[in-house]
């Protein structure tokens, strides 16, 4: 019997049982009549339908049947576990049964406890982690956690883990039997917090931190359990996206669980302080913090991540007697409220701020600040008001793929290390100053203490990575562990391409983890239906395609990102309007402007269409989500990024594109108090001076740069601490310092460039050191030295500018920034030397400057700092020869000579001019450079004075 | 972890597969997964009294047990009751298989008609190998009638909630339900299944 055949079975079938018995018959004989071979098929149903009981297959059946089974004992009753005999069940969980073992070979018959996990469901990827954190979890030695002494997996392949048995009540229970007074309860709290504290240095967060999970044993000892199975079970994600649902075993108990567990973001060991703070909210007041028992599940998630913590003090009152007597059976509420009030709701409520980053730093700052109240020293929390940071940083996810399940060790990377949202801001390179704040990272205290030389970062990645490479090799086979595997790769890339203190990220690093995941990438896609798969595979190959590029091979890199925006554009025909595909494609496109295309005569052409194909993504996406702050940033940053492009070729062009930026951000940061979006603001402001820098209205870019300087101004005024903010605003000063030089504002010019000087030496002194601050240090003397020449003081302009050559020879031999840029710093000294009437000195700096940029001119045709450079060069040197052309009381002869010496001077110079397409005022490096206009004016003058000669 | 705690979890996920979260229902398969077999281990073993069984299903009992009756409602429960249903079937064939490996008939019981019949006991054969294996077969030939009989009788869905399940109306539940007897009767009498 086909299906089809069932189906017309079926049909008749179904008529019959609601026929009379009479009209039977008749009715099949029709049938029959008309599909003779029916007959065969429908008779002997219709004969076992005769013997059918009424009672077959309805409701009693089932029961009946299970009762009827024979009974069975309980799986692992009696039996033996490797070296262990099961005696009884002590306790079940949602993936887990605890039963009470001994060891059979042990004379001394200790007993432990053995935890099965029931994998079933899950498949391999539950196994392999397993095995890898077990080694982990064993090296865990503290005398308030209880142990992990052994795991292996049964002859069915089941995994179990040994533990040491703790015989004891739970700590709520143990502290009410006992009527413990609050004093008591604090230290008991205490040693809990010091296992947590001791697990965090060893990396591990526990995750899973309630009442349930801590025990105190007859002796008084707490001793917290199931520490880090909580992660084998449980991978975890990060993307915060809202409408993304968090993915994964998420068996979250809903009373302790924290806002970033509810909203599936990163769980760091801020995490586990918030849980400890339920904990002793709990122990303290004998109520949870939310009141949970009258609270819907369904609000559940909105009540954790919204709604105010009440102060202990006022919940033991409005709790009610029952509860509160429960826990404390000699005090009232009123004594109790009293005793709470003040520093201990200070430091429960610190533990339970919504924001990780607002809660203690570490446990360790938790147990400190709970012992100071115990010692009657004043405590660090405080109420809100004093110790808010306004610093809410949104990420601008580029991810737009479904939410996968993230390896937790991974987590430990991303989360240990707070990655602000400006890591992802520094892909944007071609914006310095957004460059200069995607250095902004944080490093946690429990890291920081780690022993050795070797950056906390660092053995963290490596570690994750030790443990993604066994994984890996497990993972043939099982998609679901390959997207977990995948999506760790490229977290720990990201990771691996943050600037590690004094050195630049490890790039290569990054690619190869980039890689493995696109390899990873590739296996699901080939094994997946899903479009959601297709579309992690783009994004993985812009991952590797970017970093390609930012590790300097932009030829290399168009292979990769052209076929992500093959992929996301196919799935953006058969998906259309879909905004997670609509901002990869925009996504990819945008990596492909920036990635440019090398070799190619239409290249700037080809950027601009791919930089306006992202700009009609971005607007459809608007359509999709009008007041959506990343999609804003989308838009803003993809018509700078235009603007950018138009510079050179069509300035009023970019101008436009600058201005219409200019309005997303200010629209931005109406929407959002993050100051990103102010620093757009300024931003865009400093674009449009520039811009019309370049076409030579100088009062309209000094209006905008002022403006710019201005939110500069504001933002560290507001933060500062903030190193990165100071640096911006450093470099803002040397665009409107050189922007007063223009319109011949000296004094203004002088004063800026000083305040930048002053800011980027404070940093210098005060902290470490950095390429990229050396680099604005450098930029910052060289536009200081140019303003002090054109104010008349070579004197003080060479040694300003002496400093600021001597720190790019030094960023050179490191290989931080090229060759040029010595060159052009010797230009520069040689004007000065020229203004100081030091002639010979300033040809030498002419001379020796060539030296460099001459052959880079014609072998480095993209280098336009080399082409500037040599082009102020040369007619630097066309200068010095009409000044000695000049020179009272020379005869004709070697007048004339260095006349023709002079218009040489100045006809190299013009030609080097022509081979720059849209000459600025100001080089990609930042110097002020001469004017073609001024030169081709010069040489008319030699050829003029050449003639009369004659 | 004790049983109250499992339930505000099993509620939150109910509701967030009803909507849409698949990884929810993933997520749910563990623990009730492990409640079934619990409950049903608790009875298998003799140890309930036959009279509270009459009155609900084993997967009623684990649903009463795991989810949070408030704020459940009855969308929620039908998706439990699937996901009830397929496992409760996995565990009591895997159990009759376990136990009654060599003897063909062997998950045969008697069982009583119903309450009202009590006088005149009649000794039937429900052989839950058997019909598993029917039912397979059946699933081979129509997926969607195979799994309105996994809901209806494992799950222990109404004809109507059955229906909704399966996204049809009731009349044709109805019908599917009752050729879907017929056929399953004749596949176990014609020994299907071996």
């Amino acid at each position: 019997m086909t299906p089809e055949r069932w189906q017309q079975v079926k049909q008749v079938l179904a008529t019959v049982l609601e026929l009379g018995p009479d009209e039977r018959a008749p009715y099949l004989d029709n049938c029959y009549a008309e599909d003779g071979s029916l007959q065969a098929e429908v008779e002997p149903l219709l004969d076992s339908g005769q013997r059918l009981r009424e009672g077959f297959m309805e409701e009693e059946d089932l029961a009946a049947a299970a009762r009827a089974l024979p009974a069975s004992d309980s799986s692992w009753l009696g039996h033996r576990v490797g070296p262990y005999k099961v005696v009884e069940q002590i306790g079940v969980g949602g993936m887990a049964e605890v039963y009470r073992a001994f060891r059979a070979d042990d004379q001394y018959r200790k007993e432990v406890a053995i935890k099965f996990v029931r994998a079933g469901q899950f498949g391999n990827s539950v196994f392999a982690r397993f095995k890898i954190e077990r080694q982990i979890l064993a090296g865990l030695d503290h005398p308030n956690l209880a142990r992990l002494l052994d795991g292996g997996a049964t002859e069915d392949g089941i995994p179990y883990l040994v533990m040491e048995l703790i015989e004891g009540q739970l700590i709520t229970a143990y502290c009410s039997t006992k009527n413990l007074p609050l004093r008591k309860r604090l230290q008991l709290f205490l040693q809990v917090c010091s296992a947590v504290h001791y697990a965090h240095q060893h990396l591990v967060i526990h995750r899973d931190i309630k009442p349930q999970n801590i025990m105190v044993t007859t002796d008084g000892i707490p001793k917290l359990l199931d520490f880090g199975i909580a992660r084998i079970l449980e991978p975890d994600s990060t993307d915060s996206l809202a409408d993304l649902t968090a993915t994964g075993f998420r068996a979250l108990t809903p009373r302790y669980a924290s806002p970033e567990q509810i909203k599936g973001e990163a769980m760091t060991t801020a995490t586990d302080v918030y849980s400890l703070g339920v904990v002793l909210y709990e122990l303290l007041t004998g109520v949870g913090p939310y009141e949970m028992a009258s609270v819907a599940v369904q609000d559940l998630p909105r009540i954790v991540c919204e709604k105010e913590v009440q102060k202990p003090s006022l919940a033991v009152v409005h709790a009610g007697k029952p509860p509160v007597l429960q826990a404390f059976r000699d005090v009232t509420p009123e004594k109790l409220s009293r005793q709470l009030r003040g520093d201990l709701d200070n430091i429960v409520l610190m533990a339970l701020r919504k924001e990780p980053s607002r809660r203690y730093a570490s446990v360790k700052d938790f147990q400190e600040d709970i012992r100071r109240h115990l010692e009657n020293i004043p405590v660090i929390a405080r109420n809100d008001t004093f110790w808010y940071r306004a610093n809410k940083f949104v990420v601008r996810h580029k991810a737009g793929v479904a939410a996968t399940a993230a390896v937790t060790l991974i987590l430990i990377a991303g989360i240990i290390i707070t990655l602000r949202e400006a890591r992802i801001a520094k892909q944007r390179f071609d914006d310095v100053r957004a460059l200069a704040d995607s250095l902004i990272f944080d490093v946690h205290d429990a890291v920081k203490d780690l022993p050795g030389s070797t950056p906390a970062r660092k053995i963290i990645v490596d570690r994750a990575l030790q443990y993604l490479n066994l994984l890996d090799r497990e993972s043939a086979g099982d998609v679901q562990l390959q997207r977990e595997l995948a999506t760790a790769y490229e977290k720990v890339g990201s990771v691996q391409g943050d600037y590690l203190e004094n050195n630049l990220g490890d790039f290569e690093g990054t690619l190869v983890s980039y890689n493995k995941a696109l390899e990873l990438r590739k296996q699901i896609d080939a094994a997946s239906k899903d479009w959601n798969d297709r579309l992690a595979l783009a994004h993985g190959y812009r991952l590797v395609a970017h970093q390609l590029w930012a590790n300097g091979d932009p030829t290399g890199a168009r292979d990769p990102i052209g076929r992500a925006i093959a992929l996301s554009d196919a799935i953006n025909k058969q998906q259309p309007n879909n905004f997670k595909i609509l901002y990869e494609l925009g996504s990819d496109l945008d990596v492909s402007g920036r990635i440019g295309y090398p070799g190619d005569s239409a290249a700037n052409q080809k950027v601009i269409d791919d930089y306006r194909r992202a700009l009609s993504m971005d607007e459809t996406l608007m359509k999709l989500r009008p007041n959506d702050v990343s999609t804003l940033h989308g838009y803003a940053t993809d018509l700078s990024n235009v603007g950018t492009k138009l510079e050179g070729p069509d300035p009023l062009g970019a101008l436009n594109y600058y201005k219409m930026s200019l309005e997303i951000n200010r629209r931005l940061t109406q929407l959002s108090p993050d100051i990103r979006y102010q620093r757009g603001v300024a931003i865009a402001y400093g674009s449009i001076g520039s811009v019309y820098d370049d076409i030579g209205d100088y009062p309209h870019a000094v209006e905008n740069n002022v403006k710019d300087l201005a939110i500069y101004q504001d933002l560290v005024r507001a933060d500062p601490k903030n190193v990165l903010l100071r640096q911006g605003l450093a470099i803002t000063y040397i665009n409107t310092s050189t922007s007063y030089l223009r319109v011949g504002k000296i004094a203004l010019a002088l004063d800026d460039s000083d305040r930048g000087l002053e800011i980027i030496q404070a940093l210098a002194s005060s902290g470490p050191r950095n390429a990229f601050q050396q680099y604005v240090f450098a930029a910052i003397l060289i536009a200081r030295g140019t303003i002090l020449t054109a104010a008349k003081q070579p004197a003080a302009a060479m040694t300003v500018l002496e400093h600021g050559r001597a720190i790019y020879e030094s960023l050179y031999k490191v290989g931080n920034t090229n060759h040029a840029n010595i060159a052009a710093a010797d230009v520069k000294l040689g004007e000065a030397a020229a203004k100081a009437g030091h002639d010979q000195d300033a040809a030498n700096y002419f001379h020796q400057a060539l030296a460099v940029v001459e052959p880079l001119v014609s072998s480095a045709p993209t280098d336009l700092d080399a082409k500037y450079a040599a082009a102020d060069a040369y007619s630097g040197l066309g200068d010095l020869s009409v000044k000695a052309a000049r020179h009272p009381g020379l005869s004709k002869v070697p007048r004339k000579a260095s006349w023709t010496e002079a218009r040489s001077w100045y006809l190299l110079s013009q030609n080097t001019w022509r081979r720059i397409d849209h000459p600025n005022h100001t080089a990609p490096n930042f110097f002020q450079v001469g004017d073609p206009a001024v030169v081709a004016k010069d040489l008319k003058l030699t050829e003029t004075a050449l003639s009369s000669l004659h | 972890m004790s049983p109250k705690d499992h339930r505000d979890e099993v509620t939150e996920l109910l509701v967030r597969w009803n909507q849409g979260d698949v990884a929810a229902r993933d997520a749910l398969i563990p623990i009730v997964y492990d409640e079934l077999r619990r409950v049903a281990q608790k009875n298998l073993s003799g140890q309930r009294s036959d009279l509270t069984l009459q009155a609900t299903s084993l997967v009623h009992e684990a649903y009463l047990r795991l989810v949070n009756h408030k704020f459940a409602n009855l969308q929620d429960r039908t998706h439990f009751f699937a996901l009830a249903a397929k496992m409760m079937r996995q565990i009591l064939v895997d159990h009759a298989r376990m136990h009654n490996a060599a003897k063909r008939g062997g998950g045969a019981l008697t069982v009583l008609l119903d309450e009202n019949s009590v006088g005149s006991k009649e000794t039937i054969n429900l052989d839950l190998i058997d019909l598993d294996a029917a039912l397979r077969r059946l699933a081979s030939l129509d997926a969607r009638q195979s799994q309105l009989v996994e809901l209806r009788f494992f799950g222990g869905l109404s004809i109507e909630e059955s229906a909704s399940m399966v996204n049809i109306s009731t009349a044709t539940a109805k019908r599917e339900w009752a050729t879907a007897r017929v056929w399953l009767h004749h596949a176990m009498e014609s020994g299907i299944g071996a």
